[in-house]
């Protein structure tokens, strides 16, 4: 049989596993082209000009490369490969009309661990920044010289050093010592992430055949986390308990053959991380800080004396254009919402941001270690400060450029006036639906939880009343009708706000977005921009000036932070529920 | 004494790429065309050509809306920025950037329908330069 690309690198012909030698480095590079020949690399961008020439161009550089233009159908052939055949890397475009890209990033690292490196014209800052925070080993802007391409196999090749026991692993015994203490420690920390228990899932591509040869490697079989498996994984964890969860019990419970307990450890991990972060939404409900109200009132402030009126705060999914044309618009538009209500709104929309932040922080921790847990800090802290308000935006404002979904908690927002209540709806919320995964919380009790965070909602928007009133009335129209906790036919849908039904506010609030239109038809579109810009700490003059070609994003024109915002919630708050949904499936 | 297909068709090409419309990226491709593949960049030149028609085509309609989703208009550009920009046709990248800019600016409609005439002139220009460079490709 073929040998893997491993083999190549770490000069194995069954003897001692150590660090390459001299001969292993030489034998490395001669066979380089076959080696690149073996990378299997996985291509996905919706434009097929892109796509042909990216295809061309790895081609070129002698890589194996697949190529697909659906995102959908990357993922298919990911899930259908086997664990020796399956593919090294994954390129793909960020922005494609099936599949945001991201997701498809958070699906694939979850799943497959493989390395994804992100492609796309879109050279903002923001949303290069979020790429990385979902997980890309890379970001290429489009377009792309060859040259950039050669090299990629590095990021295989790193990927695959993260795991210490992948290539430079002692004998068995030392292996199956770890093991031992592995679980010790289990039972002692049962509720803490450390790092005994961050050893990777990694993938061994070797044949079985090898596996006779290489008696001193320890083989690990990449273990895929079907929907199937990661409900099991689930049950098993609420049967033990999440606190007493600990790999050796979650295995034993969930009773399936072929997965060992360094599987369900690291998967264990990215699930503890995953509801780490979802109650640090919460204990940010509680622990509102006072301090980022006055940097929150002084942009208000300024946003105020920029005037309104000509504030170019119509942005996002409803943006308006100006125009004797355009319909008519209500006499709405000019609302002024008094300053009082900034700081906690502001505030509330900060600390959202702050959140969802660590949402995204989390979700990459794996994968890219060192930036998503390192680099930006989490916020997690109050934070009053005004970098952290900027920084937090261009978090969210990743994704104005997303189309077609209308978030719901934009809308939350806008009728919120209470700060409590943001980062709640979407941590609790989200709280919600995990919770509802397990056994004793049925569909209705999570729904429950949301309809109560909506009237919540519906009764604290006194504060902007002509708004406020009509949000109210569509609102009580709305929670009428019976929200699935998750729905499962929509999780991959396609650009409707089915993807992101896992979050709450999004489908007990607005359908979709020409429910929202014919839902509101008197809300002022500009004033749902001004209100999220206002919640978010209204667009303070912050200037990102991506370079050359000036393509600057101003954010105090803060762009479609309507959408930007709540999607960018929506986005890491639905991939987060993928996480758990998938179980149920 | 005509200048061969093959000079014919080279000069073309300097002069597209002499006037900006054509920039290093374009040079690139055609380097990437081999024996293997004869039509490598004719192929990608017409692909480029339709899907781009499409795009401005989409365009023109979105704006015409009274309703204007950004967003859309937005995904649009960045899709025909990042094939313009990957084929090598500069103009086109540099009109798609222009209209991305007044995304996040307020404008009214008028001035979108201007600056997307502006995109749209270009792209025709690089349109008519490459169909004749098929032309040209296809004397030899």
């Amino acid at each position: 049989m073929k040998k893997g690309w491993k083999e190549i690198w770490s000069g194995h012909d069954g003897g001692e596993v150590g660090l390459p030698s001299f001969g292993d480095c030489e034998r490395a590079v001669m066979d380089m082209e076959s080696f690149l020949a073996r990378l299997r690399v996985l291509a996905v961008d919706d434009d097929r000009v892109c796509l042909k020439i990216l295809e061309t161009q790895l081609r070129h550089c002698k890589y194996n490369v697949t190529a697909v233009t659906r995102a959908e159908a990357a993922l298919e052939m990911l899930r259908a490969r086997k664990d020796g055949d399956q593919f090294d890397l994954v390129i793909s475009d960020v922005h494609m009309p099936d599949m945001d890209g991201f997701k498809l990033l958070e699906l694939v690292g979850l799943e497959m661990d493989i390395p994804v490196i992100m492609l796309s014209a879109n050279e903002e800052m923001e949303t290069m920044m979020k790429g990385i925070k979902h997980g890309a080993c890379d970001y290429l802007v489009k377009p792309v010289h060859l040259d950039r391409l050669k090299n990629i196999w590095l990021h295989v090749v790193k990927k695959s050093m993260n795991d210490p026991r992948d290539h430079i692993s002692g004998a068995n015994d030392d292996a199956s010592q770890k093991r031992q203490s592995g679980d010790a420690e289990d039972e002692k920390n049962g509720a803490d992430d450390t790092k005994k228990h961050s050893r990777k899932n990694k993938k061994d591509g070797d044949d079985p055949e090898e596996d006779s040869e290489n008696t001193s490697t320890q083989k690990r079989q990449r273990i895929q986390w079907s929907a199937d498996l990661h409900r099991k994984f689930v049950e098993a964890v609420h049967q033990i308990g999440i606190d007493r969860a600990v790999p050796k019990k979650i295995l034993d419970v969930m009773g399936v053959d072929g997965i060992t307990r360094e599987h369900v450890a690291s998967h264990l991990q990215k699930y503890r991380l995953a509801l780490k972060k979802l109650s640090l939404g919460t204990d940010k409900q509680s622990n509102p800080c006072p301090a980022g109200t006055e940097s929150w009132r002084r942009d208000w402030n300024y946003i105020n004396m920029n005037g309104l009126a000509s504030s170019p705060s119509a942005l996002g999914t409803h943006r308006l254009l100006h125009s004797q044309s355009v319909k008519p618009i209500s006499s709405q538009r000019s609302l002024g919402i008094p300053v009082r209500d900034m700081g906690p709104a502001g505030n509330g929309g900060n600390l959202l941001n702050a959140v969802v932040h660590d949402v995204s922080n989390v979700t990459s921790g794996n994968s890219y270690g060192h930036i998503s847990n390192g680099g930006l800090p989490s916020g997690s802290g109050p934070s009053g400060s005004y970098i952290e308000n900027i920084r937090n935006r261009m978090v969210l404002d990743a994704d104005r450029s997303f189309p077609f979904a209308i978030s719901g908690n934009s809308f939350a927002n806008m009728s919120n006036g209470t700060q409590p209540l943001v980062p709640g709806l979407v941590s609790n919320s989200l709280k919600g639906d995990v919770l509802s995964m397990f056994p004793g919380y049925g569909p209705s009790q999570g729904n429950n939880l949301k309809i109560n965070q909506l009237s919540g909602i519906a009764a604290s928007s006194g504060q902007m009343t002509a708004i406020g009133d009509e949000i109210q009335n569509r609102m009580a129209a709305l929670k009428g009708k019976s929200t699935p906790v998750v729905d499962f036919s929509e999780q991959m849908a396609p650009f409707n706000l089915g993807n992101y039904t896992s979050v709450p506010i999004n489908n007990s609030a607005l359908a979709s977005a020409p429910t929202i239109r014919s839902a509101l038809p008197d809300i002022q579109i500009g004033n749902l921009g001004m209100l999220t810009q206002m919640l978010n700490g209204g667009g303070a003059n912050v200037n990102v000036l991506d370079e050359k070609d000036g393509t600057s994003k101003v954010y105090q024109h803060a762009t479609g932070d309507l959408v930007g915002t709540s999607e960018a919630q929506n986005q890491m708050g639905g991939d987060l529920d993928d996480f758990f949904i998938d179980g149920l499936i | 004494m005509a200048a061969s297909p093959v000079n014919q068709l080279n000069a073309h090409i300097s002069n597209m790429l002499a006037t900006g419309l054509l920039d290093e990226h374009f040079t690139a491709l055609r380097r990437l065309q081999d024996a293997e593949s004869p039509d490598f960049v004719d192929g990608l030149v017409t692909n480029f050509l339709n899907d781009g028609d499409r795009i401005f085509g989409k365009l023109a309609q979105l704006l015409e809306r009274p309703f204007v989703d950004l967003d859309v208009v937005s995904n649009h550009l960045m899709k025909l920025k990042g094939s313009s920009a990957s084929v090598g046709a500069r103009h086109v990248r540099l009109a798609c950037i222009q209209l991305l800019q007044l995304t996040s600016q307020q404008k009214n409609r008028d001035e979108w329908i201007s600056t997307l005439a502006r995109g749209r002139a270009a792209f025709d220009e690089v349109r008519r330069e490459f169909q004749t460079m098929v032309q040209l490709e296809r004397q030899i």
